[in-house]
């Protein structure tokens, strides 16, 4: 971190709370030789590196790099095991979004997202008595995308699925420790499993810490999925499982559904930040939106400040509160949406006009954000630039569309192979274990409610059958000069864009380690949150003067897992990879030891 | 008609001693912070065949001649939203119920069943106040990491009751009911 003379006293702040808080220093990564694979919070490695939401899991990605694996390989094994140990996460019965940036100069990302089924139409969903009425039902299922991604994946995969599904399978059958993460959030979500999936509970009770969870169901369908792929999934016996369930239970979704789900292989959307190449999902996630704040911030020089500086602090939140207006009006599904202006919304000239809006001294009101501060990023799609826009006049889009705050949930893990090869995954089942009810040992997602609750005009979320709803997932891959520097992502619903935009200005502005970079306190800039909530690790001046800036600040106890759970990959220069699992949900960094000597 | 009733009520009678069931009314439970916890409970106790009556929004005035208070803390923002009251409303109608319990001669019984996930600047504000109010405690591992529990439970002079999970709540939670008259 910067050390100039300002910010002295900020950085001891922040070194004396990383001290306090840092349980398990980094370990090298010959510190573990008991087996092919060293498992800590922190790692470093030059042989591949896995940071996942859970140990376990990055243990299962670095065995198979172990094998010889490629990031791919592992990334799908890993996406596999977080299913089985983080079942209220993701799973199966979800969906999410991967970037893979592979050393052979391949840059891909897979749309695995999932799809609204053809009965979730606004008049079924009147009768059912609305979105909050099927929350928790087998109605809020959309078609799942895991297991699509999974086999889209594959084609740039050097290992068989059954090899990869290996690790997940023995984790079902087997068991493993319930760890503190798994319990508490078993414990949140009691009701509704009580209700929906009591074979799930532990004799009705929530999971505790430290015992042993074993799923054969999953284990059985992983063991169908291996032998048979995706396409059982989708129109084989997995699917007519779902069939009859979703019958038998009032639910929506249909085997023709499912038979006519599909993922996308795109071109991933790229952009930079002071000199940095980031490259990121598009719509309908939440990439672009990191690349809209980074646009805006760049126009602001935060390396002369530090991370707790209030001014930095007030620029970032404003900043983000005016992305996530735009993102909430114009981005969506572009498969089901004639028109998207994602173009105009990264466009640096853009950025230009949006940073105009924020006043320097003073916190813009709530209460005008939806009207008053909702721009229109569509006269910029053909590349024009601000001033000519601005003398235009062009009228601002301010259609109203309310606010919908997304789940906590998801899981995000970062894979990088000793070739180089990098992947970013972000998977979900929206809410912490999706609609809370289960089939063939996986939990379904609940995305439907991450539609409009009812039809706005012009809205790129209304529900429509086959369309995929929005969500603010955003898996990223950062290159410097066109070196691999770091792989990141982070669930958190509301909170995924600002806790990433912050790891990313923590990183680059203000010149941090990866580590302290995620264990840095975060807050939010949503504008689901006319509140600024933020973890009560900042000093005490700071959070006095945003709020003499007029912010109404709400603390969250450091640290929250509210605010996400990033797991990432650093790529130095002396090809050294460190790897750092999330603080804020127990995560771990996994890599193989002395590769080719363990297979 | 009237020989039916009899064989009704004779085959209540033969269900209650058969299935060794407390009768309904006496347990009251109510949650203090207006969390899902004490649902939980209710299932231990249903286990232990004990039908405890769960209110969330028990009054002094609801009481309905129980022995016995089951007192579940834990505080959520979203559960006092959804109860339409804040955290002072929420503290003086658990202080008016443990007052009108006490009257009444019922025992009180406090229980943290959430761990260290369920302990916070809200959830501590409402154990202060409910760890005085009660004749027992049980404290689920993880709860009382940092003293809390030990201390209040010190300084009210009852006793403080571990279990290692929300299961393990079962074994103390007989015990205390067999004390107190309920099993």
């Amino acid at each position: 971190m910067k050390r100039n003379v300002p910010c002295l006293l900020a950085s001891l702040w922040l070194a004396i709370l990383l001290a306090a808080c840092s349980t398990t220093p980094p370990a090298a990564v010959d510190a573990q030789p008991a087996d092919s694979v060293a498992v800590a919070p922190t790692l470093t490695s030059s042989n591949g590196m896995v940071a996942a939401a859970n140990p376990l899991a990055a243990r299962a990605g670095a065995e198979i790099l172990a094998r010889g694996g490629n990031a791919v390989d592992a990334a799908i094994a890993v996406s596999l095991a977080l299913g089985v140990v983080e079942p209220y996460a993701s799973g199966l019965g979800g969906e999410g979004y991967m970037v893979a940036v592979m050393a052979d100069g391949r840059e891909v990302s897979i749309d695995f997202r999932s799809a609204a089924p053809g009965l979730a139409t606004y008049e079924n969903l009147d009768r059912a008595g609305g979105m909050n009425a099927i929350r928790y039902t087998p109605k809020a299922y959309c078609v799942a995308g895991v297991p699509a991604g999974i086999d889209a994946a594959l084609e740039m995969a050097s290992m068989p699925l059954s090899d990869l599904a290996g690790p997940a399978i023995r984790l079902a059958e087997e068991g493993f420790e319930v760890n503190e993460t798994f319990a508490s959030v078993n414990m949140d979500r009691w009701e509704v499993l009580f209700e929906n999936a009591p074979e799930f509970l532990n004799d009705g009770m929530p999971w505790s810490a430290g015992e042993t969870y074993r799923n054969p169901a999953l284990a059985r369908t992983l063991r169908r999925l291996a032998a048979q792929g995706a396409d059982d999934f989708y129109r084989g016996e997995l699917a007519e499982n779902l069939d009859r369930f979703m019958r038998e239970n009032g639910g929506w979704a249909r085997k023709s559904d499912l038979s006519a789900y599909r993922a996308y292989r795109r071109t991933p959307r790229k952009g930079s930040y002071r000199g940095f190449e980031l490259i990121v999902p598009g719509s309908p996630v939440g990439g672009p939106r990191v690349l809209a704040t980074l646009n805006i911030l760049e126009h602001f020089n935060l390396g002369i400040m530090d991370w707790d500086d209030p001014l930095a602090v007030h620029l970032m939140q404003e900043a983000m509160i005016l992305t996530s207006l735009d993102q909430r009006r114009w981005i969506g599904d572009p498969e089901t949406n004639d028109y998207i202006p994602e173009q105009g919304y990264v466009s640096k000239q853009y950025a230009r006009q949006r940073a105009m809006m924020i006043d320097l001294s003073t916190a813009s009101d709530p209460g005008s954000w939806h009207e008053q501060r909702t721009g229109d990023p569509g006269p910029y799609e053909s590349g024009a630039g601000y001033v000519d826009v601005m003398l235009a006049k062009q009228a601002a889009e301010t259609a109203v569309d309310e606010p919908i705050d997304p789940s906590p949930s998801t899981t995000h893990f970062s894979v990088v192979d000793r070739d180089g090869n990098a992947v970013a995954w972000t998977q979900t089942v929206s809410s912490f274990f999706g609609t809370g009810n289960m089939v063939d040992g996986y939990f379904l997602n609940n995305e439907l409610v991450n539609f409009k609750s009812r039809p706005v005009e012009g809205s790129p979320i209304n529900l429509e059958p086959g369309r995929r709803p929005r969500t603010t997932i955003a898996p990223m891959v950062v290159r410097e000069d066109g070196e691999l520097r770091w792989v990141l992502g982070s669930p958190g619903g509301g909170r995924i864009g600002s806790t990433v935009i912050e790891i990313l200005v923590n990183l680059i502005d203000f010149e941090m380690s990866l580590e302290e970079a995620i264990r840095a306190p975060k807050f939010t800039g949503y504008d689901s949150y006319p509140s600024l909530n933020l973890e009560n690790a900042f000093p005490e001046r700071t959070v006095d003067f945003l709020e003499m800036m007029g912010h109404v600040v709400k603390e969250y106890e450091y640290p929250d897992l509210y605010f996400g759970g990033p797991n990432a990959i650093e790529a130095g220069e002396d090809g050294i990879l460190t790897g750092v699992g999330s603080i804020r949900r127990k995560g771990g960094a996994a890599a193989p030891v002395n590769r080719g000597e363990h297979n | 008609m009237i020989k039916r009733i009899s064989r009704f009520l004779l085959a209540c009678a033969v269900f209650i001693f058969s299935s060794g069931a407390v009768m309904a009314g006496d347990v009251v439970m109510t949650p203090f912070g207006q969390s899902p916890d004490a649902m939980m409970v209710k299932v231990v106790l249903k286990k232990l065949q004990v039908d405890a009556r769960l209110e969330k929004m028990l009054q002094a005035d609801g009481l309905q001649g129980e022995k016995v208070l089951i007192v579940v803390v834990a505080g959520s923002s979203k559960g006092l939203g959804e109860a339409g009251i804040d955290k002072d409303a929420e503290i003086e109608r658990m202080q008016n119920v443990a007052a009108a319990a006490k009257e009444a001669g019922m025992k009180t019984l406090v229980m943290h069943i959430g761990g260290k996930g369920r302990r916070g600047t809200l959830t501590d504000l409402f154990i202060e106040e409910a760890v005085p109010m009660g004749d027992g405690l049980i404290v689920v591992e993880g709860g009382d990491f940092d003293g809390l529990f030990t201390r209040l439970a010190e300084e009210s002079g009852i006793v403080l009751t571990p279990a290692d999970s929300v299961r393990g709540t079962s074994a103390p939670l007989e015990s205390m009911l067999k004390e107190w008259g309920v099993i």
